[in-house]
């Protein structure tokens, strides 16, 4: 009877999840795949209903769009390594601080949460160009003669990546870090283990799953990023979700935008079945 | 072996471990024993390095180990949860303290094997801790411990995550694993059965000191104050005249006769003994008669009284 009830309100509680991911995730994914098979037209909507797959071979093809995909891997996988080199000291720091303190310091790093992300890269823009708060301080001490070029290039975009994601590596890294029983550490030290070794004998291994989540939660969205790339990048180095921006709102070709949206999409699930693989192994 | 001279710790204020002094020799069991929060954890910890004295020095073989980390020194500790390396296999846990010594491979191997043998563990090389028995962590935790062959080994509630049965069981081998070693064991534990069972010589604490150091029958025949004597086995306080107690045992109260009269409270049988509560002038006394022993009637009025030499006299 207890065993009938508690099944049923699992049904109860997991129904409205699976209807809300149903009609905001998969319905509107689909959509996007179908657009992706059909073709380009003057009018409203801009295209029709076909199954081609022409829009794929287009992308394939031209080596505008597969840079743009290597591009946007390329900056988010530098990106991610700068988020977890400066990450993971913070968050092992917040971990072994003193218990009362944990909570403040960790409010301090959602704390940029509370100014909207859109107004936070203006900011950056405005800190980076030419007559920028940068440029014309260092002018005004005489350390440079004419500005840098801080703005308009990929040093600017990995700037704004590691700055906008970087709480999503501290945080999981965080929460594995502080789990990890300080009487391990302590039986690595009593078997002749130095700090240093220890820490990657011991620590850092029992950590690997918060790394792995915090590089997939900065990773994924850094790739698909546009709006860091349009505000903060330059011409040069086009990123995909600019790309897939230009098509769709630019260009006008929906299709080929929904193609790059599911060869996106496809792509970044990748490393979420392999960190998922990982771990079932590990277990 | 071990020399702890005026050892101070106090944590925000609060002395964990008061001026301790002592001294623990070679291949001894010796055991600190109280009740939590007295500090004996404390002390184990001074001992391996995990905490720095605030005053004091200890000292291993003679040398002054005041400043050396805990990776330094030559005592390896059993953790009260084992602190087994969770994402490693059994071999590779009791192979961790061998990396960092002058070794080959194979030397390291030999050692591991030898150890998982002494333990009786060979077949659970390639387990993980998560797929053992607590008895079994425990036993890869000692091997661990051992695999450095350590001049002292410290255990910090070694059997307090057993059940009943294996406890028993693990202290006897707990007890020959030490004779066969010849190594120092240095316990904690809060059991006083635990610690009578195994122990070379008992350091009963209690807020932060040692109020005394004595072999178990000591400890049980003769303790120190009245915290001894009710922190260790069963005890009847008699107030004396001049002011102390007169420390009873209750096998020591002879039941039936003697110059005293109590009525039978209750009677409790515990198999091979029983537990007889009797109201007396002193206040409730217990008596502790063979099992098969008479059996007075609760609400009778017998005589009891004790040998003049069956027990001791404290004044604390």
């Amino acid at each position: 009877m207890s065993a009938s009830w508690a099944a049923r309100a699992r049904t109860g509680f997991v129904a409205p999840v699976f209807l809300w991911l149903g009609l905001t995730v998969a319905a509107p994914l689909a959509l996007v795949f179908a657009v992706s098979l059909g073709e380009s037209t003057q009018g409203a909507p801009p295209f029709e209903w076909s199954l081609t797959l022409s829009n794929y071979a287009l992308v394939f093809s031209d080596t505008l769009y597969i840079g743009a995909f290597a591009n946007a891997a390329r900056i988010a996988a530098t990106s991610t390594a700068i988020c977890l080199l400066i990450g993971y000291p913070m968050a092992y720091a917040i971990a072994r601080a003193p218990e009362n303190k944990r909570g403040f310091l960790l409010f301090l790093v959602i704390l940029p949460f509370w100014t909207s992300f859109l107004i936070r890269v203006y900011a950056w823009m405005s800190l980076l160009r030419p007559t920028g708060l940068i440029n014309s301080a260092l002018q005004s001490v005489g350390l440079a003669s004419e500005p840098l070029e801080l703005i308009a290039n990929e040093f600017a975009v990995h700037l704004g990546i590691v700055y906008a994601y970087l709480p999503f590596m501290v945080l999981p890294l965080y929460s594995t870090l502080e789990r990890i029983e300080a009487s391990l550490v302590e039986a690595a030290h009593d078997l002749g283990a130095t700090p240093a070794r220890a820490f990657w004998r011991v620590t850092f291994p029992l950590s690997l799953p918060g790394v792995a989540a915090g590089c997939l939660l900065v990773f994924i969205p850094a790739t698909g990023e546009f709006v860091i790339p349009d505000l903060l990048g330059g011409p040069d180095t086009p990123m995909i979700g600019r790309v897939m921006w230009l098509e769709f709102f630019q260009n006008r070709d929906w299709p080929v935008a929904c193609a790059i949206a599911t060869l996106l999409a496809a792509a970044l699930a990748l490393p979420i079945v392999i960190a998922d693989r990982l771990r079932a192994k590990a277990r | 072996m071990i020399r702890l001279s005026g050892v101070a710790k106090s944590f925000g204020g609060a002395a964990a471990v008061d001026g301790v002094d002592l001294e623990i020799g070679e291949g001894e069991i010796f055991c600190l024993l109280g009740p939590s929060g007295c500090g004996k954890t404390t002390l184990l910890r001074l001992i391996g390095g995990f905490e720095a004295p605030d005053a004091g020095t200890v000292e291993l073989d003679g040398k002054d180990v005041t400043q050396v980390p805990p990776w330094a020194r030559p005592v390896n500790t059993v953790f009260q949860s084992y602190a087994l390396f969770p994402h490693l296999d059994v071999a590779r846990n009791v192979r961790f303290g061998l990396e960092t010594l002058d070794m080959t491979d194979a030397e390291r191997d030999a050692r591991v094997a030898e150890m998982l043998a002494l333990v009786k563990l060979g077949d659970f090389a390639k387990r993980r801790p998560s797929q053992l028995s607590g008895g079994q962590r425990q036993r890869v935790a000692i091997a661990r411990a051992l695999a450095r062959h350590p001049r002292v080994l410290l255990l910090d509630e070694p059997l307090s995550a057993l059940d009943r049965k294996l406890r028993e069981e693990t202290r006897l081998e707990l007890v020959e694993l030490q004779a066969r070693l010849g190594i120092a064991f240095v316990f904690v534990t809060h059991d006083q059965d635990e610690a009578m069972a195994i122990s070379d010589r008992v350091g009963v604490m209690e807020k932060g000191k040692i109020i005394q150091i004595a072999t178990p029958t000591d400890l049980y025949e003769r303790p120190a104050s009245k915290f001894v004597a009710e922190f260790v086995g069963r005890v009847n306080l008699i107030p004396r005249d001049e002011g102390g107690w007169f420390v009873l045992r209750p096998e020591k109260l002879s039941l039936f006769q003697g110059p005293h009269k109590g009525r039978v409270r209750e009677c409790q049988y515990l198999g091979e003994r029983r537990l007889v509560f009797l109201d007396t002038q002193f206040g409730t006394l217990t008596a502790s008669a063979a099992g098969d022993a008479p059996i007075p009637a609760n609400g009778a009025e017998i005589a009891f009284g004790w040998a003049e030499n069956a027990g001791s006299v404290i004044t604390r």
